[in-house]
């Protein structure tokens, strides 16, 4: 925690402060409702940047563990009439069990390998789905999922619960980036037989980086099923996981702050062609995903660290530069002075 | 350096203030002049009339249909269909002198999305009742917030779940698949068909067919042999009939939406399948005809009247308002009106119907509907305090491909 504040103080402050006032800068139901699904989505792709950035791995099944959540909770509580808080804690739990069973299955595979195989695993989920009809609905879905009822179940509170939950998940993964395990994973990162050599257990970190992850968009999806009140199979395909990796991109995949900044600057892009599609009739629907698309290919060009890192380092030289710059004025300021004495 | 950092911690606050308070300004003033309000037609109309129009505070509604995504065939035509008899209403003086506003939103074909547009519409446009969407999961979506906000919704969905439970306020415009699964058996009864096959699309749609054909099919002495389903995208579903060619099946349905169905037509003449086809309404519209041209003949098809609004009886009591939305529409967009377009122009008259007989007050509209009948395109509605979607299988008809074109049978 110590170490959270001094390394990420500054960012964090900027964070909370942005976080808690969202919702009162924008006194509108809309914007808090676009809030939360920025919320909702931030909770994966943290999950999904712990995967990606810190173990080297590439997921292509996010979406499937946010539907193993989502279904998770819905079903307990609607079929079974349980709390919505035993729902959210089971829809950790079970996608959890699922990225454990996968991640053992799949912990020898590497690169585009293990993308096959998470590419394989979104789609079995999401068929998965919509064939257990007595339990899931089937295509058609579910309704009437009870509400979380957290000091009320109006739109704010729900925008604070759930970024709440972004803020304890941001905390985990800061805390994990800063110990002995992020200093193991970054290792990983870099090279796998380098960290094998040093005494990492490479499967065992790797494990735990997506079961961690899986567990992250399981709560998120839980948190989707009671927000909607409804479920099909329909939005936890492979656009989504793509929509979840290309947020990572964007924003850095090295970098949990990215993972964040990026998953803000996807949804405020959307809304943004939303409102400017209200004036330009031409903008309408799928050009999003263009403008994701051509994003994606831009930022792999030209900044494939991504923007958060790419950003700290722009800010680090200029740093670096003034400090140079402060450095080389004292020098010529005390030797004027001692030309002065002399 | 005290004062430096604090300026490093300005700058990022302050940009970030300004983009959030641009975002915020730039959102009211699109969504304002993307609406289609009524004072502007109404101006056309007799000077004092239009004034009075004019003077009085437009009844606003919000619409959300699919006009992009996968179910955009039905979400455009249903806002064409709106947006063409709202000018109508508002022509004729609107709701007691009142103009009815529409405000419309795009849910991308997304569950998400409707949800999103929805609560839009509530807390940005104070919308008093709400059309629409077009698709089952957007709908459902919808119709969970609107029921907790008490805001009337009337749906252009097919899925049953949208008013079965029924709730307060929620109706739907569509036949179901309760309806064609009825129609279907009644003519195999008059035929005398009790053996059928089923290939059902997986997807929502289908589905439902699939439960509703095993739901009634005792009901009206039909034995199901074989039940087989496909995926939407597949491109051949030749394994599936081949199965099907091995039993005793007398009569094969498809229940799907195109080009899947048209797919099992053709595959079936080349596979010589040998029984009749009978496709769901779902499928029923020209792009099947253009889908699988010769190979059609002969397939049957349930489906609204709309489809075949030429050969619709004069004595029917639907003639006259079918001829009325046909000839309109076809003035206006130079096209055949479907059955999308027709659920919607439905939706915009009930809900039009429903605030009049409320005297323009909407929060009596999930009563008044209730207790409205009226005569539309998609059929004879009659809702009722346990029916919410007010149709009866008696709506829909029968067709056969002929020449390459829809033939009513008698």
């Amino acid at each position: 925690m110590k170490q959270v504040i001094d390394k990420w103080g500054k960012s964090f402050g900027i964070y909370l402060i942005l976080m808690i006032v969202f919702p009162f800068v924008m006194p509108d139901e809309y914007y808090r409702s676009v809030g939360i699904i920025i919320g909702l989505h931030a909770i994966v792709t943290i999950g999904l940047c712990l995967v990606m950035g810190l173990a080297g791995q590439i997921s292509l099944g996010q979406a499937a563990f946010w539907g193993i959540g989502a279904y998770t909770s819905a079903v307990l509580t609607t079929k079974y009439g349980l709390s919505p808080f035993v729902g959210l804690v089971a829809s950790a739990i079970i996608p959890g069990l699922f990225a454990f069973i996968l991640g053992r299955a799949i912990a020898g595979l590497q690169g585009y390998y293990l993308a096959m195989a998470t590419l394989a695993f979104g789609y079995i989920v999401q068929i998965g789905i919509t064939e257990w009809e007595p339990v899931t609905g089937g295509a058609n879905g579910m309704i009437s999922i009870p509400k979380v009822t957290f000091f009320g179940d109006s739109e704010l509170s729900m925008y604070y619960l759930i970024w709440g939950v972004v803020t304890c998940v941001l905390l985990f993964s800061l805390n994990l980036l800063h110990s002995r395990v992020g200093r193991a994973f970054r290792a990983i990162h870099k090279s796998e037989i380098a960290a094998t050599s040093m005494g990492i257990d490479v499967r065992k970190f790797k494990l735990n980086a997506f079961v961690v992850s899986g567990m992250f968009a399981g709560i998120s999806g839980g948190l989707y099923a009671h927000y909607m009140g409804i479920l099909d199979p329909q939005p936890f395909g492979l656009h989504e996981s793509i929509k979840f990796l290309t947020m990572v991109v964007i924003g850095g995949m090295t970098s949990i702050w990215g993972a964040l900044v990026g998953t803000v600057l996807i949804n405020f892009i959307s809304e943004g062609l939303i409102m400017m599609s209200e004036v330009i009739p031409g903008l309408q629907g799928d050009i999003d995903t263009i403008v994701f698309g051509a994003i994606l290919v831009l930022i792999v060009m030209f900044m494939p660290e991504g923007l958060v890192p790419r950003l700290r380092t722009l800010y680090e030289k200029s740093q670096a530069k003034k400090a140079k710059a402060k450095a080389a004025n004292l020098q010529s300021d005390q030797r004027v002075e001692r030309k002065a004495t002399t | 350096m005290k004062k430096r950092q604090f300026k490093q911690w300005l700058y990022p606050l302050a940009v970030a203030s300004l983009v959030l308070l641009t975002a915020c300004g730039g959102g009211a003033k699109p969504a304002a002049e993307g609406n289609s309000t009524g004072g502007g037609q109404a101006a056309g109309q007799s000077q004092p009339a239009a004034t009075e129009t004019a003077s009085k505070e437009p009844i606003k509604v919000g619409a959300i249909f699919s006009l992009t995504g996968a179910n955009s065939p039905l979400g455009v035509p249903e806002k064409q269909a709106v947006e063409l008899l709202l000018k109508e209403i508002n022509d004729a003086g609107g709701v007691d002198g009142r103009p009815v506003e529409i405000v419309f939103e795009d849910d991308k074909s997304d569950n998400t999305e409707a949800v999103k547009a929805i609560k839009k519409l509530v807390s940005k446009d104070k919308i008093v009742a709400v059309l629409g969407s077009s698709g089952s999961g957007p709908s459902l979506g919808m119709a969970e917030y609107a029921a907790s906000e008490n805001l009337p919704m009337i749906s252009m969905a097919a899925a049953d779940q949208v008013t079965n439970p029924v709730r307060a306020g929620i109706f739907k415009t569509p036949h179901t698949d309760v309806h064609g699964t009825k129609r279907i058996f009644k003519y195999l009864q008059e035929k005398g068909i009790t053996k059928i096959a089923t290939l059902n699309d997986s997807n929502p749609y289908g589905s439902g067919w699939t439960q509703q054909i095993q739901k009634y099919a005792p009901e009206y002495g039909i034995t199901i042999v074989a039940e087989e389903k496909y995926g939407t995208k597949d491109p051949s579903m030749s394994s599936q009939l081949t199965k099907i060619k091995g039993t005793d099946a007398q009569v094969l349905i498809v229940a799907g939406t195109n080009p899947g169905p048209a797919t099992i037509v053709k595959e079936a003449k080349q596979l010589n399948l040998g029984i009749p086809i009978i496709s769901s309404h779902g499928s029923a519209n020209s792009k099947f005809l253009e889908l699988v041209g010769d190979a059609g003949e002969g397939v049957l098809m349930v489906a609204g009247k709309l489809l075949v609004p030429d050969q619709v009886d004069a004595n029917d009591p639907q003639a006259a308002i079918i001829k009325k939305f046909v000839d309109g529409y076809q003035a206006a967009y130079k096209s055949e009106p479907d059955g999308f377009a027709g659920y919607g122009y439905d939706g915009l008259n009930l809900l039009v119907e429903g605030l009049k007989q409320a005297g323009g007050d909407a929060s009596k509209l999930g009563e008044v509907l209730e207790k409205v009948k009226y005569v539309g395109v998609t059929g004879e509605f009659t809702f009722s305090a346990e029916d919410h979607n007010g149709l009866t299988e008696d709506s829909m008809i029968m067709v056969e491909v002929k020449d390459g074109k829809f033939q009513l049978l008698k």
